[in-house]
């Protein structure tokens, strides 16, 4: 299976999400020559690598961005038949330890999100990984409006970790951004801080994007079909 | 050189005490609940506006203010809660230290509106400059008190950068209106948001009614999976609802202890209660309860802090060990709760749209507003809660006019499937919603194919078509005719299309079907206009599927617009005289 060039231009990129776009992920593995699984619970990521590999990402498993060349992070947007995302979107780990001396400007959530891929896939239930199907993807990049409300949820949720409020940080938290636990399961602990200043084994956290936000970034890029009939 | 001594100006020794009291808006929204209920307000009505930083409005209908004391009231240690120094050892109200009022005024924009019980006429209190002059005019309000707080900390930039987010801020005043409410069953609550409803509270007289208002300020799971408990003890009396260690939650959001209908965070009760659970929870769960202490007021001092959150009790260590012993011995004996049937969903405690009724008639009389407030508060709700009021707004026709004088008329509704009632002054008229919709629909692609622009989009998931490569050749033939009525495709390899591109009315077709019929027409059929007949055809189906008001109503107005040729036309006007014959 030859290896795919990475994209040279945003262009160039958007033109190889219009060639997929529409196709189903049981015809994208069919062209490439590889297995769909049966079903994600144990190939977690597997869509995000299918469309890494068939967009010529060359980050691999650096954690870097999905396009290093033009600074491009991929996400796959699971929604449903009405084009409404079904979950909320993983951006990157939450640093638990080192909090100190952060900022939302050095963040690595800033920088995750400076430059968006999202590849809408329609995921109905119970619908079979293949005939899940991709949607056209576009490029997104925080307006300043967007940015302000990103940058003070991250600095209400960095202040809570740093202050040792990681247990009452919940899901509500945030307007755009939440944390949540990221982890295979209860067992895999991580280090992180309580209110006294102990260190304390806890669930890893996540920051996440709400599905109510990617779906306002999926409205602006639809304009509802209500309006373009009245 | 050693600086003058001076007085400082009310406004900014009310500004440094309000650094203690006000600290976001949250802690208004307590201060001003807590004025209203030592008012006796039997409804408390709050409503916030972006978090709380816009406004912050209390209604009551509690005693109200007379006019020689709302200047007072505006004033640093002014109050009616106590009136002596031994009032200070025995305290019934809420508040009592008199800086609330005063504090919230020097850094917002507040305006305190009132009347009293049995006064015909209100009174409106507003502050002006730094030594903080009252200034008092004439208001118009029902019995009880307003008070308004907009632009919180507008002149302390200072104190306005450490406000959070509006939804974090909202979601603090929520969970002290939640604290609250859980502490006064005898007072009716409601919430609002940016004019959406939160949550809607009655009074709550009997059990069942108390059950309810847990339930829906603490979640159904929680009512279900608690014990009600309540233990006496000489002075003394615990009551409230114990959650099983099952629902322990991570957080310790759920956990609510008042101490004479005061809330509290107390280390020496949280210590008894953690105490009392240590054998049932696992480490870093936390127990959920509604508790209630009730003992003399001699015995427990509340003017610790400001914010009153502590408290100290004569005897700590009677209490502390009231409170372990008897938690202890009710979760070790703890048996299937006999709440578990409480019917939450029966009658909606919370409000989303139905029965404004509820809510507007008191269940006691001498709780009743006056006629003037019910007429508010009724236009209020209509406006919020009806969805009757949302649909007819929708019968309202641009212009202005009455439906009714429009060739169609107005919908009555949708009847047998698919056809239109509706009312016009000449008569009735019935229409084929079905036929309807292709006649429009087909206008549109029509006048799009002769040269008139139509708004097209790509489709978010773009429709892959398995066709045969005669029938793709077809298709690649007409392809530019598509594209004039906005529906673009490719090809994709030698046996598939992909549909990337459909205009408004055709974007939910389904369109491996439609395409197939189009094939067909295409085959078939030389003229083009057939083949955009076919198109109509399928967008009628998906169109049909919007039965809402509003969607029959467009229809008509757009039916309205059919041109001349259209024939037959997809509905029929019966008159008056036409109907008279029909039915005698």
């Amino acid at each position: 299976m030859p290896l795919i060039e990475p994209p040279t231009s945003e262009t160039e990129l958007l033109s190889r999400c219009q060639r997929i776009a529409g196709l189903s992920l049981g015809q994208l593995a069919a062209e490439l020559g590889v297995d769909v699984p049966e079903n994600l619970l144990k190939a977690k990521g597997w869509i995000g690598q299918l469309l890494e590999f068939t967009l010529g990402s060359d980050a691999g498993n650096a954690p870097r961005p999905d396009f290093t060349a033009l600074n491009i992070e991929l996400k796959t947007l699971p929604v449903n038949a009405e084009g409404v995302p079904q979950e909320s979107t993983f951006v990157c780990v939450a640093e638990l330890l080192n909090t100190a001396g952060q900022t939302w400007e050095s963040s690595l959530v800033k920088h995750k999100l400076s430059r968006v891929l999202w590849v809408p896939v329609l995921t109905g239930k119970g619908l079979p990984v293949a005939e899940r199907r991709l949607g056209q993807g576009f490029f997104w990049s925080a307006n300043v409006e967007q940015e302000h409300i990103l940058r003070t949820d991250w600095q209400e949720l960095t202040e809570m970790i740093a202050l040792g409020q990681l247990e009452s940080i919940t899901a509500r938290h945030g307007q755009y951004l939440q944390i949540r636990p990221k982890g295979a399961n209860k067992r895999s602990l991580t280090w992180g801080i309580d209110a006294n200043g102990h260190k304390i084994k806890t669930l890893p956290r996540g920051f996440y994007l709400r599905a109510s936000f990617t779906r306002q970034l999926l409205v602006a890029q639809n304009t509802s079909q209500n309006n373009a009939i009245a | 050189m050693a600086k003058k001594i001076h007085l400082l100006p009310p406004q900014l020794a009310n500004q440094i005490a309000a650094g203690e009291v006000v600290e976001r808006p949250g802690s208004v929204v307590k201060e001003l609940l807590e004025n209203s209920i030592d008012a006796n307000a039997k409804r408390i009505q709050v409503d916030i506006e972006n978090g709380g930083v816009k406004l912050m409005r209390i209604r009551d209908d509690g005693d109200g203010i007379g006019k020689d004391d709302l200047a007072l009231a505006l004033s640093r240690h002014a109050t009616s809660k106590i009136y002596e120094l031994t009032d200070l050892t025995a305290i019934g109200s809420l508040g009592f230290r008199g800086e609330a009022l005063a504090s919230i005024a020097s850094v917002s924009r507040l305006n305190l509106t009132s009347c009293l019980q049995g006064e015909s006429r209100a009174w409106c209190a507003t502050l002006h400059g730094r030594d903080m002059s009252v200034n008092i005019e004439p208001a118009s309000h029902p019995q009880g008190t307003t008070v308004e707080v907009r632009d919180l900390f507008f002149n302390t930039p200072a104190r306005r950068k450490f406000l959070r987010t509006e939804r974090t801020e909202f979601f603090h005043i929520e969970e002290i209106v939640k604290r609250i409410a859980l502490s006064r069953f005898d007072i009716g609550f409601m919430l609002r948001h940016n004019q959406k409803i939160m949550f809607n509270l009655r009074v709550a007289e009997d059990d069942g009614a108390k059950d309810k208002r847990v339930a829906s300020l603490c979640g159904s799971q929680f009512i279900k999976n608690c014990e009600r408990v309540e233990f006496n003890a000489v002075g003394l009396r615990l009551w409230g609802w114990l959650g099983n260690p099952e629902i322990a939650r991570s957080q310790n959001d759920l956990q609510y202890f008042y101490v004479n209908g005061r809330v509290v965070r107390d280390k020496l009760l949280n210590h008894a209660i953690r105490q009392a659970y240590q054998d049932h929870l696992y480490d870093g769960k936390h127990a959920c309860y509604v508790l209630f202490l009730e003992c003399c007021p001699e015995t427990v001092d509340v003017n610790v802090h400001p914010t009153k959150h502590e408290v100290r009790f004569h005897e700590s260590r009677l209490v502390h060990d009231f409170v372990f012993s008897q938690l202890q011995r009710a979760l070790t004996n703890a048996h299937v709760s006999t709440l578990a049937t409480v019917e939450i969903d029966a009658e909606p405690e919370v409000m989303g749209s139905e029965q404004p009724r509820n809510t507007v008639a008191p269940r006691t009389p001498q709780t009743r507003p006056s006629a003037t407030a019910v007429r508010e508060q009724l236009a209020g709700y209509r406006q919020m809660t009806s969805p009757a009021k949302q649909t007819q707004q929708a019968f309202i026709p641009t212009t202005n006019s009455d439906p009714r004088q429009l060739p169609l008329g107005r919908v009555l509704g949708l009847v047998l499937e698919n056809t239109i009632v509706c009312e016009s002054e000449g008569g009735l008229v019935l229409v084929d919603y079905h036929h309807a919709q292709r006649c429009v629909i087909a206008q549109q692609l029509l006048q799009a194919w002769q040269g008139e622009a139509i708004p097209s989009q790509p489709l978010l998931f773009p429709a892959s078509i398995q066709c045969s490569g005669e029938t793709l050749a077809l298709f690649n033939k007409a392809k530019d005719e598509f594209v004039k009525v906005g529906l673009s495709f490719d090809q994709m390899g030698p046996t598939m299309l992909m549909v990337r591109e459909a205009p408004a009315p055709l974007r939910k077709l389904d369109f491996a079907a439609t395409f197939e019929a189009l094939s067909v027409s295409l085959l078939t059929q030389d003229d083009f206009k057939k083949t955009l007949q076919v198109l109509a055809v399928h967008g009628a189906d998906v169109a049909v599927k919007q039965q809402d008001r509003e969607s029959l109503n467009r229809c008509l107005r757009q039916c309205e617009q059919l041109s001349k040729e259209v024939q037959p036309k997809p509905w029929i006007v019966l008159d008056k005289a036409r109907l008279k014959e029909l039915v005698t």
